[in-house]
């Protein structure tokens, strides 16, 4: 049975396919279209998952879509009328996507792909977040907990999923009574962009003191039992993206952060001066972050009495907050905790085709990152041939670079990793492009740049040259499973296989080895690893050998393979115009390694 | 121009270079020459860049990304539509260089002009490379007709920007009319329920089986098994 799992319409719109119970393929529209979190319906990703598997639309059974259009528009039209008469400017823009988009997806969907209407299904948004967590997990049963923004009207679910019985939800918390909200509206009060900077505020936590904690309680009230309570006078979550607060909350936290304004803090080194107001920004990213922990804490003790298991799944976009999934992991009462590789509405698609699938296998094979399209050689050589076109058809912000770039084809690995490894050693940049492009929004070793983590000229090189990126946002650390242990005390490997392979929680790394690693680490000398085994990802754990043999640790600077504001990048071309764009010095295109020359 | 405007009209300008980048990489796969396949492709890499500095100079002034509401149009589905899309690609990008020209010197701003002046130098380019590779590909008796075909697509594209902008506007006023009339009934009712999801959330039990998926009431679309 081949289904495929959509999800689209409000932020990072996918595709998933899944054939007989087993997930096959999954892309992110905003991978083929080079705009970020592009919502807008995942034609491009469908497309690269039936070309994938070599199927065509009428071979689909069922298309799912990740949550219920009508549900959410009740949700939708009450939110905006209840604020009558100040509404009408959302009415208006609510009132237009909807009727030209969104109420019509079923027929879009059914015409599009020529399927019978009967066969497009939709699912609630949060079960689909539960199905993608509890079915890759290999879990018999578990509790299941997905905490996000807002699906139709859910913004928390805790279910007990089983694979005779399927998903049983069990508990829900209603818009408006939403910690993920909460959570985006403090990041657009600290100046960054709502569903996309969230790691920004995590991140500017770690540098502050969380003295805020009992105003945060005021708006956001973690309850006994582990449920919570927000007073919806703080906040204006239909307001314009940058404006998810009232002035009775400015009252309580003072003036917001500017988009732009300078932070001094850098993850590694001290700031020269920050100012009160700086430190008082820093002060309230710690306050909620300390809060949502506690909600998320509270949440898992209920799933847990709820359900008497001692296994947790968990999904929704709060479900990247690496730091409060690691207290999660310390305190909660549960035995193994899985978080998917894409827990957020991208990975949805992949929750609501399992959720549409009549029998799910009693055996997976483990879950992987690796889902998205690989390139075919071709690609490559015609990416190279590309740079000695002798026309007007000049390279984009690479006009100096006509006939200043070396390529060389290695014919295996071991070679290839070697030559690598050298150049990272010896303070160059990587562009690393290999195999099947990851799910979500993580690079994993198959789309990264790489640096020498202990080299603080690469990595001051990279956030300036390449990211553009707040120097107090930390980069992440892929290490080789054979080192985990020493980089990382008391590291449980075990559960390192179910939370530590994709980067979503945080370990404190060795005094001994801090200086190794130090531009990896944030100000508090944690990093977020990829404990990365051969059977992840073969090539790459080959390459951080390489460097262990020549640095005496097996671990690299890894960070997504972009520019700022621009997806990651997917095609071998899309990988060329960033290398040509930015101060990445060699790109490693499969078995190609092209170099600006000196 | 209001620097809103500006910003909007660039934001605009980004998707449609991002757009068309995607059109171009999606051509060179139709291609049978390798060394049209890589004229294609560095075309492809040069829209990319432009979307890039479009969305750069945009985010500045405030634009929001994916908010113009154009539509992603599918032009190249087979082999046999490269001619029509070398020919459209043809006219578009002789006409882009003249809107672009006309857009810099009414923004007033420097940063501005100065990147319009940079895409549209490359536009130009596009123009003779679709025109010469349009020349080496299609036989001359049907190059007329791709031209002709291509022509008309485009004031087909302008008439439905006129549409949708229309459109927008006779929805918006009534929208606005329906909120005005209903509001005040409405706005108690929905206060009211959201109060009681927010005072009353008590623990309920749904059970979704595998496979269990509802679908929602069918909304009129053609039955394609009927």
């Amino acid at each position: 049975m081949n289904i495929l799992g959509i999800s689209a319409d409000f932020h990072d719109a996918s595709a998933s396919l899944v054939m007989n119970g087993q997930l096959i393929c999954s892309a992110a529209e905003e991978r083929f279209t080079r705009i970020k979190h592009d919502a807008r319906f995942p034609e491009q990703a469908v497309e690269f998952c039936l070309a994938q598997v070599g199927l065509n639309a009428g071979d689909l059974d069922r298309i799912v879509f990740y949550e219920q259009p009508w549900m959410k528009l009740t949700r939708v039209l009450t939110d905006v009328m209840s604020r009558f008469p100040r509404s009408i400017n959302q009415f208006g823009r609510a009132g237009r996507s909807w009727l030209t988009q969104k109420l019509w997806i079923h027929n879009r969907i059914s015409r599009a792909y020529d399927i019978h209407p009967d066969a497009v299904r939709f699912v609630p948004h949060h079960e689909s977040h539960a199905a993608q967590a509890f079915y890759p997990s290999g879990f018999e049963q578990s509790a299941i907990l997905t905490v996000d923004g807002v699906g139709e009207w859910t913004c928390t679910g805790i279910a007990r999923g089983s694979r005779k019985e399927g998903i049983t939800v069990l508990e829900t918390e209603e818009y408006p009574n939403s910690v993920g909200l909460a959570y985006a509206a403090f990041t657009a009060f600290l100046g960054f962009k709502p569903n996309d900077g969230e790691c920004s505020t995590m991140a500017l936590a770690a540098f502050g003191k969380p003295i805020y904690a009992d105003n945060v309680r005021r708006v956001l009230t973690p309850l006994s039992g582990g449920r919570y309570q927000l007073d919806p006078g703080f906040f204006n979550f239909f307001g314009d993206a940058d404006r998810l607060f009232t002035p009775a909350f400015i009252r309580l936290f003072g003036e917001p952060r500017r988009p732009g304004d300078p932070l001094p803090f850098s993850s590694t080194s001290a700031p020269e001066h920050v100012s009160a107001d700086q430190q008082r920004f820093a002060d309230i990213a710690a306050s909620i972050q300390l809060i949502f922990e506690e909600v998320l804490l509270g949440l898992a003790r209920r799933a847990q009495a709820l359900t008497g298991l001692d296994k947790l799944c968990l999904a929704g976009g709060t479900a990247m907050n690496a730091v409060a999934i690691t207290r999660l992991l310390r305190e909660c009462p549960f035995d193994q905790v899985f978080v998917p590789p894409d827990p957020g509405d991208g990975g949805a698609a992949t929750g609501a085709a399992l959720l549409a699938c009549d029998e799910i296998p009693a055996t997976s094979p483990p879950p992987t990152p690796y889902l998205g399209r690989q390139y075919p050689e071709q690609s490559v050589v015609e990416a190279i041939q590309t740079l000695s076109v002798e026309s007007h058809h000049r390279l984009p912000g690479a006009r100096a670079w006509s006939g200043r770039l070396t390529h060389k084809e290695y014919g295996d690995e071991n070679a290839l990793v070697e030559v690598v490894a050298e150049d990272i050693s010896r303070g160059s940049l990587i562009g690393w492009v290999q195999g099947r492009f990851e799910q979500g929004p993580r690079a994993l070793g198959n789309r990264s740049i790489l640096a020498d983590p202990s080299d603080a000229v690469a990595a001051s090189r990279l956030s300036r040259a390449v990211k553009q990126r707040a120097p107090f946002r930390p980069y992440a650390l892929s290490l080789a499973v054979e080192e985990a242990q020493r980089l990382i005390p008391g590291v449980d490997l075990r559960e390192a296989a179910r939370t530590g392979r994709w980067m979503q929680s945080i370990h404190a790394v060795n005094e001994g080895c801090v200086s190794a690693v130090r531009q990896a680490l944030h100000v508090d000398l944690t990093t977020r690893p990829q404990i990365c085994s051969p059977a992840d990802n073969r090539i790459f754990h080959k390459l951080l050998h390489a460097f262990g043999a020549r640095r005496g640790t097996a671990a690299l600077l890894n960070t997504s393979f972009n520019e700022s504001g621009s997806p990651i990048v997917s095609s071998p071309a899309d990988a060329l115009i960033t290398f040509l764009h930015t101060d990445i010095d060699v790109l490693v295109l499969g078995m190609t390694v092209i170099r600006k020359a000196a | 121009m209001q620097p809103r405007s500006l910003a909007s009209t660039l934001g605009r300008f980004s998707e449609v270079e991002a757009d068309s980048a995607w059109q171009f990489a999606r051509a060179a796969d139709f291609l049978q020459l390798p060394k049209h396949r890589a004229a294609m492709l560095a075309t492809a890499l040069e829209e990319t860049h432009h979307a890039f500095l479009f969305r750069r100079i945009a985010s500045r002034g405030g634009a929001r990304h994916g908010s113009s509401g154009l539509a992603r149009k599918t032009l190249v589905a087979c082999a046999a539509d490269i001619p029509t899309f070398l020919a459209y690609s043809h006219i578009s990008e002789g006409l882009v260089h003249g809107e672009f020209t006309a857009i810099a010197a009414a923004s007033g701003a420097p940063e501005v002009a100065e990147v319009l002046a940079e895409i549209s130098q490359d536009e130009s380019g596009h123009e003779d490379g679709a025109s010469q590779m349009l020349h080496e590909i299609v036989p001359r008796a049907t190059l007329a007709r791709a031209l002709r075909k291509a022509r008309w697509r485009r004031r087909w594209d302008d008439w439905m920007y006129v549409t949708h902008f229309i459109g927008k506007l006779n929805a918006t006023l009534w929208l606005s009319l329906i909120y005005l009339l209903l509001g005040g009934f409405a706005a108690p009712l929905c206060r009211q329920r959201l109060r009681r999801k927010r005072g009353a959330q008590q623990p309920q039990q749904i059970s979704v089986k595998a496979g269990e998926a509802q679908p929602l009431p069918y909304l009129g679309a053609k039955d394609p098994t009927a």
